[in-house]
Formats: C-alpha cells, sequence, structure tokens
C-alpha cells in the first residue's frame, strides 16, 4: 500500500479542502452582501461627523462637554449615539449630563421621533441651560449657566 | 492616496528592520523567505513608527515634520546599515519534500482569496468606520492623539471611562501617525492597517510552513485559514486582535527560523522574537499576559534542557529585544494610564466564591463550545479541514522542530488558562463578558494555534523514486 501521504486518498482529501474553503468564503460572500443590504453602517457612524461639524465649532478642546440626549444611555441606541457623537467630536471628552466635571458647554443630541424645540426647552429648563445654537439635525449647543 | 503610502513607508522601515537581520537568508524556496521578511517587517513597521510617535508626542515634538523627519532619518540609517547587516554563512534547513499539485493549491487560494476581497469590499463599503470598537475606544483615541499640545494626554484621560482609556496605545498610535502624515482623518488609515495586518498574518503563515514544511503545507494552511470566517468577518472591524493575532505568530515565527541558523543569528532570533513579543504588550492588555507566559515558558524550556547559564545566554537577547515595547508600556501605564482595575472592587472571599462556583464553569464551557463552533461554518468549518487532513497526513513529528512547537504549544495552553481564570473571576457579568469578548481571544490565538498544527501535521509530498516504480510495477501486473 502507498504511503498516505501521497495516496489517492489524500488527494480527495486535497480536492475537499479546496472545495470546502471556498465554499466557506462564498457562504460569508452571500451572508455579508445580505447583512449589509438590511443593515448598512449599523450605527450610522458615517453620518455623525457632517451632523457635528458646525457644533464642533462652537466646542472648546480644553474642557469636558456634558452630554444629553432623549436616548437612554443603558440602551444600545443610546450609547451608539453617545459614541457616534464622542467620535465626531474628538478630541473633545463628552460627559453624560447632569456632572459636575462638565464644563461651560452641554450638546444635545436628539433623534428625529424627537420634537427639537419642546426637549430643548424642557432640558434648558430642567438643568439651567441657555441654548446657544440648535441645529436642524437634531443637534443643539447649551450653556450652562451655573459653570463660569 | 498619501494614507497609503504613510502605511507604505512603515512597511518599508520595518522590513528594512528585519533585513538587517538576516534571518530569512539563504532559506528555500526563496519566495517564501522574501514573504517572510516582508510580512515581519510590517508588522515591524507598525509597532517602530507607532512607537516613535509616542515618543515625539512625550517630547512635545510630533508635527507632521517632526513625525516625517524622524521616520525618514530612521529609514536611512536602516538603509546605510543593510550593508553591515548579518549573513547567513549556510542554514540547517531540511530539504523540503516536492509535490506536483502545489500548483491546485494555489489556483484554489486565490480562488477564494478573490472571493473574500470581494467580502470585503462589501464590508468596507457598508461601514467604513469598523464596528464598534474601533469608533469607541481604538480609532477615537487616534483622534485623541492628534490633539493640539498636550491635549494629547486625554486618550488616556480617566474622563473617558466608557472608553478604555487604560488600554495600550500601538494600534490607535499608528493610526494617528498615519493620519497625521496624511494630513486628513479618514478610514483609509485604520481600514489599511487592518488589512495590512491580515495580509501580513496569511502571508507569514503561508511562508513559515512553507520553509519549514514544504509549500504545500504553507498553501494547506491557507485554506484552512480561509475557512475560519469567524475571524476574517473581523478584518474590517479595525480592532487590535487582528494585529495581536500578527505579533503572537511573529514571536513563534521568530524562533522557528532561528532554529534554521546557528551562532548570531540563532541568537538574534531570540531578540526578534522578544520584539514582536513586547509590542504584542503594547498592542493589547492580553499582549502583556502572552508576554509574560512566553518569557516563562521560554525560560523553562531553555533552562531545562541547556541549564541555566546557557538558558540565559539566550533569554537576554529575548528581553532585550522585548525592551521597546516594554519602556514604551511602562511609561505609559506608570505615567499616563488610569490604573488598571482588572478585579474590581472584588474582595478575596468573593473572589473565592466565584472560582467554587460550579455554574460559571459550565457557562464558561458553554460558551467556549459555542465560539469554537462559530469559528467557521457547517462542513467547511476549519476544525473539519483540519482533521480530514490530520486523517490522511498524519503526525510527522521534525525533531529539529521541537523548540518552536514545544515553545508555541506551552505558551498558547498558558494563555487560555490565562483566560479561563480571568473569565472566572471577572468582575464583570460573565455571560456579557464572554458574549463580547471570546470569540476575539478565539482570533488572537487561531493564526499561532493553526501554525502550531501545520508544524506536526504530515506533509503532502510526491511519491520517492523507488515509491513510483513500486507503483508503476504494481499497474502493469
Amino acid at each position: 500500500m502507498l504511503p498516505a501521504r501521497s495516496s489517492p486518498w489524500l488527494l480527495a482529501a486535497l480536492a475537499a479542502v479546496i472545495w470546502l474553503a471556498f465554499s466557506a468564503q462564498l457562504g460569508l460572500y452571500e451572508a455579508t452582501v445580505r447583512f449589509n443590504k438590511q443593515n448598512p453602517d449599523p450605527y450610522r457612524i458615517s453620518f455623525q461627523e457632517p451632523r457635528f461639524q458646525d457644533a464642533a465649532a462652537l466646542l472648546p478642546l480644553e474642557e469636558p462637554v456634558g452630554y444629553v440626549s432623549n436616548l437612554e444611555l443603558n440602551e444600545v441606541r443610546g450609547v451608539a449615539a453617545f459614541f457616534g457623537a464622542q467620535y465626531a467630536l474628538a478630541p473633545r471628552i463628552l460627559i453624560p449630563f447632569p456632572d459636575d466635571r462638565a464644563g461651560r458647554f452641554v450638546l444635545g443630541n436628539f433623534s428625529p421621533e424627537v420634537e427639537l424645540a419642546d426637549a430643548t426647552s424642557r432640558l434648558a429648563r430642567e438643568h439651567n441651560l441657555k441654548v446657544v445654537r440648535a441645529f436642524d439635525s437634531g443637534v443643539v449647543v447649551f450653556e450652562n449657566s451655573k459653570r463660569p | 492616496m498619501t494614507a497609503l503610502i504613510s502605511v507604505a513607508l512603515a512597511v518599508l522601515l520595518g522590513w528594512l528592520l528585519v533585513r538587517l537581520t538576516g534571518l530569512t537568508d539563504e532559506l528555500r524556496p526563496r519566495w517564501a523567505a522574501r514573504l517572510c521578511c516582508l510580512a515581519m517587517g510590517a508588522g515591524a513597521g507598525v509597532a517602530v513608527t507607532s512607537g516613535i510617535l509616542y515618543g515625539l508626542l512625550r517630547a512635545g515634538l510630533a508635527s507632521r515634520a517632526g513625525v516625517l523627519g524622524t521616520e525618514l532619518a530612521i529609514l536611512a540609517v536602516l538603509a546605510v546599515a543593510q550593508r553591515r547587516r548579518l549573513r547567513a554563512a549556510a542554514t540547517g534547513q531540511p530539504d523540503l519534500a516536492r509535490f506536483r499539485f502545489n500548483g491546485v493549491l494555489l489556483a484554489g487560494l486565490i480562488a477564494a482569496l478573490a472571493l473574500l476581497i470581494a467580502t470585503q469590499v462589501s464590508m468596507v463599503r457598508a461601514a467604513p468606520h469598523g464596528n464598534w470598537d474601533a469608533f469607541a475606544i481604538w480609532n477615537l483615541r487616534a483622534k485623541f492623539l492628534l490633539a493640539p499640545g498636550e491635549l494629547w494626554k486625554n486618550a488616556a484621560s480617566p474622563l473617558l471611562e466608557r472608553t478604555h482609556p487604560e488600554y495600550p496605545l500601538l494600534l490607535s498610535g499608528f493610526v494617528a501617525r498615519t493620519w497625521r502624515l496624511a494630513g486628513a482623518v479618514s478610514p483609509a488609515a485604520p481600514l489599511a492597517t487592518g488589512y495590512l495586518f491580515a495580509a501580513a498574518v496569511v502571508a507569514l503563515l503561508v511562508a513559515l510552513l512553507s520553509l519549514s514544511r514544504g509549500t504545500a503545507a504553507g498553501l494547506l494552511a491557507a485554506l484552512v485559514f480561509f475557512a475560519s470566517t469567524s475571524y476574517l468577518e473581523q478584518i474590517s472591524w479595525q480592532y487590535a486582535d487582528i494585529p495581536l493575532s500578527f505579533y503572537f505568530l511573529a514571536t513563534f515565527g521568530c524562533l522557528l527560523l532561528g532554529v534554521f541558523h546557528t551562532g548570531r543569528q540563532a541568537l538574534v532570533a531570540y531578540a526578534l522574537a522578544g520584539f514582536f513579543a513586547g509590542f504584542a504588550a503594547l498592542t493589547k492588555d492580553e499582549g502583556s499576559a502572552f508576554l509574560v507566559v512566553s518569557s516563562a515558558v521560554l525560560a523553562g524550556w531553555l533552562g531545562r534542557r541547556l541549564g541555566a547559564r546557557q538558558a540565559w545566554s539566550r533569554l537576554r537577547w529575548w528581553f532585550a529585544g522585548a525592551l521597546p515595547g516594554l519602556a514604551l508600556l511602562a511609561d505609559f501605564r506608570l505615567f499616563l494610564a488610569p490604573p488598571v482595575k482588572l478585579l474590581g472592587d472584588q474582595t478575596l472571599p468573593q473572589i473565592l466564591e466565584k472560582l467554587a462556583d460550579p455554574g460559571r464553569y459550565l457557562a464558561l464551557g458553554r460558551a467556549l463550545l459555542t465560539e469554537t463552533i462559530a469559528l467557521g461554518d457547517g462542513w467547511s468549518h476549519p476544525l473539519v479541514l483540519l482533521a480530514l487532513l490530520a486523517a490522511v497526513l498524519r503526525v510527522e513529528w521534525d525533531e529539529r522542530l521541537r523548540l518552536p512547537i514545544g515553545f508555541a504549544g506551552a505558551t498558547l495552553g498558558g494563555m487560555a488558562l490565562v483566560y479561563i481564570g480571568v473569565y472566572l473571576i471577572a468582575h464583570y457579568d460573565l455571560d456579557w463578558l464572554l458574549g463580547t469578548s471570546l470569540g476575539r481571544l478565539y482570533t488572537q490565538v487561531w493564526p499561532p494555534l493553526l501554525f502550531a498544527a501545520f508544524l506536526v501535521l504530515g506533509r503532502p509530498a510526491d511519491p520517492a523514486p523507488a515509491e513510483r516504480a513500486s507503483r508503476r510495477g504494481k499497474k502493469a501486473r
């Protein structure tokens, strides 16, 4: 009997390995294309930098910026929105507000289902904030009047 | 485009550095030796240039001109030093058996690679900023490193408590360095970094195994690797686990190359292995565990086989190589990063209670099984492919490879124990921790595991002339 290392069994096994490796790739390709059609940019990070661009010009680099949102930070959507804003605004540090460590400015990040004017005025009232500027994209910059 | 040129500059620098060692000189096949040097150079280049950026940031000199000038100066020194690079007089590389179907294996590999590229294009188009940890940790901290003046230190600010400011900075540093040289913050730099490491892992796997076990073994390892879909999915995520898997593999690879050399080059192999292990520690916390475990394994192995004196003569090269990565890590940990709270605020009785809880072992066992199954898909699962190959190729022990096989096996075993221990006593919710991290731990160790498996598997080979004659005789009868 021929050694296994050069036998027809080996050639059959190698053919199977080639085919199975290729079919693994094919499966991955099909699954990826299907998933990406249904969930392009699932955390919508690509949209965040242009969305926060104008607000960034108003926010200082030197001090932490407070962060408020209608989306809760204990839910995936809320955390994704927070990190989307943090990534877009880095190297500014965002801190969930209220927090004494936050500086003079507070960033509002609101999802489209929120009535922006209502949410903005309610937050301003609750936390004694002054609206510096509200942008169409659901982004609001507040000033914390308790801070010098 | 500028980002890609900046990445290429790092690769060139690393390639020149690895070439200085002469470790791949005189090895056959030549294409594999060159590929090995290039792949190791890619990882070395990322490590060195990331370290340069960190040093320049500390010195307040990390302007674009400062970074470019320093890198070009080092590049020039390395280029001039090539005249005096170590050259191997002869190698102890074994004769590698020929296999006439290598072309078929290569064709299969190219077909799988073409599909993989199409998959990756789709992934990048859909999510150019990568997955969660990319924008929440690694690339976010790269943006902080670009801040003006001393504000770059905010990358390790305790205020970034949701972003793991204590994580080491190799990956973020390289992305920041590439953005700085490119003059723009774009997804191109982290994407190029992720694909550079993934390509270097495949290239290193193929090259190392081709040099030690023949081209067929290298190509087969790559095919099995291409069936490891959970690893491949993570390339576009831009996480640090794939770079870490590269540094693990490169550490083992250097010791493999050292086996083929004698004298100074055999010692340089320990230094380069230590260099990669040191920079693994600068990549992720698991890399620090790797440095400790691999150092202990190497010390134990060499001490037992050679005696303390001979062992130290090799180990000191290993530690000298690890020094740059360790020094950068020590500086970061001591002077910048917030303290690491591995155990949280747990007391000793709480930890002991966790260790005695059978439910935690059960949860861990279930998660291990789930993640092992998730490595691939159905019949094309990489473990099915490995089992198929093991059935026909069986085991072929090469005594010359005892050190790299034993070192890799014992280190990976030690790492498994470390991972298990951390899971058992972690202060986070265990199910959440397993669900969010175990798959990535597999990613870190999978290429070195494949490497070790193919070092002991038999090699496909053409029949020897006498065997062929016997076969012809049987046919004639």
